[in-house]
């Protein structure tokens, strides 16, 4: 069963899907790699991938970080199915967690990047529908606001404060130990 | 026909609310600021289905804070003993309860689903010549409701520690489907109270939805000395106490409404030991073996094993109860060294442990140098500032309830709102 598993991995790994860019940018990517995003998962489903897959909402710089994230994680995924449960000792445990730490510095060097990409990132990740993605990105936002007060949250963010000043009053009375 | 540049990268509401579901639930006034940064930001957090999401998307609730006795303050007037405890709340989270203050004459017995089961101590309870009842309530820190639970009639209480008690959402006694506890603060609980009289043990539950009292619901000829003061722990629908009777567990089966006890070895013997659950949800103990190393055991109940770790002196004892009356094997699971752990000043004398945390799976040590909490998982370390307290219970909810007070109104207030919120 194991093998066949594999198998059918290969045969996906085979198979290339081109994806372009919304500047016209084609990218060569594995069915592994590719299929990490929803979106285009459904279009090879629907058998809708030949002469490439259009994205006309990413940009070619932002689509080569999305592949860079997609293959390095296409890997991992393979990977964790690969030593799941019948080689479950210690030995394989131990490769796995140097596996998941080099994952991990590979996700923070990622994140590496200014607030405009970021925020392409997130949507980009929203429109391919990369779950991983989307909840690495969004998560560095929010770590990024932490214990930041609303002025600084604003500031960062560039976010028009439209609250009246009794609007605001009203919820620090109403909140005041958030304050404290 | 290429894109125009484009413009900085705005986020669309619902990514904005992707990003507010990650803000950590350990940090509860985060959220709240968030509310202030704009309107469509308010809009967002102070959602019911934002807070819905929000407790799903992190699922586990979060430690805000552990109640311990605090500064004991001499009671007024005639008190000889002077002195009462008072359960103060310790945050361990950007969480402040409304009473800051603590409750002065009441001690923290137990805390579940986000709820606090104290008890009121008799000013004369130091000297236990007149320990008549006992009163006990309910106070649900994020709500600020406390109620006072009917007296048990309880001539028969005289020694303290003959009673231990737990409180639970309701849902809990009935299969514990109903309710994932992670927003279910007005909703009805329950309070069950195991104790001893006659030297038998029995079981009276008090339900908020339905009683007005207590009603009895179970008894066995089990017998049991008393309950070491320490919080039960809740393993699917059985609450599991610390007991003395031997070394034993005592239980009680919300389902089937069934007493048991269980005997354990000699070595694992009251205050050196603490209940906790395990990883796969099982009934579990920890220990110190020697001075810094925490050994965890999980624990496994073979019905139709006979007394195997029991000493003989005791087995005489407990023959005619072999039905209800099992043994538990005790399987090693994981020992953290402490010692590798915790700061050196921390080292200075024996580690005690102080509390354990369902839910959260945190293990609290009380050290030389205050209280630390130990992830029985990562095995992260972390000093709990402000609290010295031997015994602890620890609190664990989501504060999102109050951002509902962040929704002063929605959108650009119309005439009307003008009119009755008038702008200087």
């Amino acid at each position: 069963m194991a093998s066949a598993g594999s198998g059918d991995e290969k045969a996906a790994a085979a198979a290339m899907i081109t994806l372009i860019s919304s500047d016209n940018e084609k990218f060569e990517v594995t069915e592994a790699t590719a299929t990490l995003s929803q979106t285009i998962r459904h279009m090879i489903e629907d058998g809708c991938t030949d002469g490439g897959v259009p994205l006309p909402n990413v940009t070619s710089k932002i689509l080569a970080r999305v592949i860079e994230y997609c293959k390095k994680h296409a890997t991992a995924a393979a990977g964790e199915e690969g030593s799941s449960s019948s080689f479950s000792d210690a030995a394989f445990l131990e490769v796995d967690r140097a596996f998941l730490e080099e994952l991990e510095e590979f996700d923070d060097a990622f994140l590496e990047v200014d607030r405009a990409t970021l925020f392409d990132l997130i949507l980009a990740a929203n429109y391919l529908d990369i779950k991983g993605l989307l909840n690495l990105t969004c998560q560095k936002v929010a770590d990024s606001v932490k214990g930041k007060t609303p002025e600084q949250i604003r500031e960062m963010y560039n976010i028009v404060n439209d609250l009246t000043p009794e609007e605001e009053a009203e919820i620090r009375r109403e909140t005041q130990w958030a304050f404290e | 026909m290429g894109p125009p540049p484009s413009p900085p990268s705005e986020l669309m509401e619902e990514l904005v609310e992707e990003v507010l579901l990650r803000f950590p639930p350990d940090d509860p006034a985060s959220l709240v600021r968030a509310a202030l940064v704009c309107r469509l930001w308010r809009r967002l957090v102070s959602a019911a289905a934002f807070r819905r999401r929000f407790l799903e998307f992190h699922r586990r609730p979060t430690l805000l804070g552990i109640l311990c006795d605090g500064q004991n303050e001499p009671f007024p007037d005639e008190d000889e003993y002077g002195m009462l405890p008072t359960a103060c709340f310790v945050p361990t989270s950007s969480f402040r309860p409304a009473r800051a203050a603590g409750h002065y004459g009441q001690r923290a017995i137990d805390a579940r689903h986000g709820r606090v089961l104290l008890h009121h101590v008799p000013s004369e309870s130091g000297s236990l010549r007149t320990p008549c009842r006992v009163d006990l309530s309910v106070w649900d820190p994020i709500t600020d409701e406390q109620r006072v639970l009917p007296s048990l009639p309880v001539h028969m209480f005289r020694n303290p520690r003959s009673w231990n008690a737990a409180v639970l959402c309701a849902a809990t006694a009935s299969g514990g489907t109903g309710c994932d506890h992670l927003d279910c603060h007005r909703k009805p609980f329950m309070v069950v109270f195991m104790g001893i009289k006659n030297s038998r043990m029995f079981a009276c539950i008090y339900a908020s939805d339905k009683a007005s009292a207590w009603s009895e619901v179970a008894i066995t000829d089990l017998h049991c000395n008393y309950f070491e003061p320490a919080p039960g722990v809740l393993v699917g629908n059985t609450l599991h106490f610390l007991a003395y009777s031997g070394y034993a567990i005592a239980n009680y089966d919300m389902a089937t409404c069934a007493i048991s006890v269980l005997h354990l070895p000699w070595e694992f013997r009251y205050p050196n030991i603490m209940l906790v659950t395990t990883e796969d949800g099982r009934l579990g103990l920890a220990n110190m073996d020697g001075k810094y190393k925490l050994c965890l055991w999980s624990m496994e109940v073979d019905n139709n094993k006979d007394a195997t770790f029991v000493p003989t002196s005791r087995v005489i004892n407990l023959e005619k109860l072999v039905d209800n009356n099992k043994d538990a094997t005790l399987v090693p699971s994981r020992v953290i060294d402490l010692e590798k752990l915790l700061p050196v000043n921390a080292l200075k004398v024996s580690l005690y442990l102080s509390g354990f945390a369902e839910g959260a799976r945190l293990i609290f040590v009380w050290t030389f140098d205050g209280l630390y909490s130990i992830d029985m998982m990562s095995k992260q370390v972390k000093k709990v500032s402000g609290c010295y307290a031997l015994d602890v219970v620890p609190y664990l909810s989501f504060h999102t309830s109050e951002l509902e007070a962040t929704s002063t109104c929605d959108g650009p207030p119309t005439d009307q709102e003008r009119a009755s919120f008038p702008i200087a």
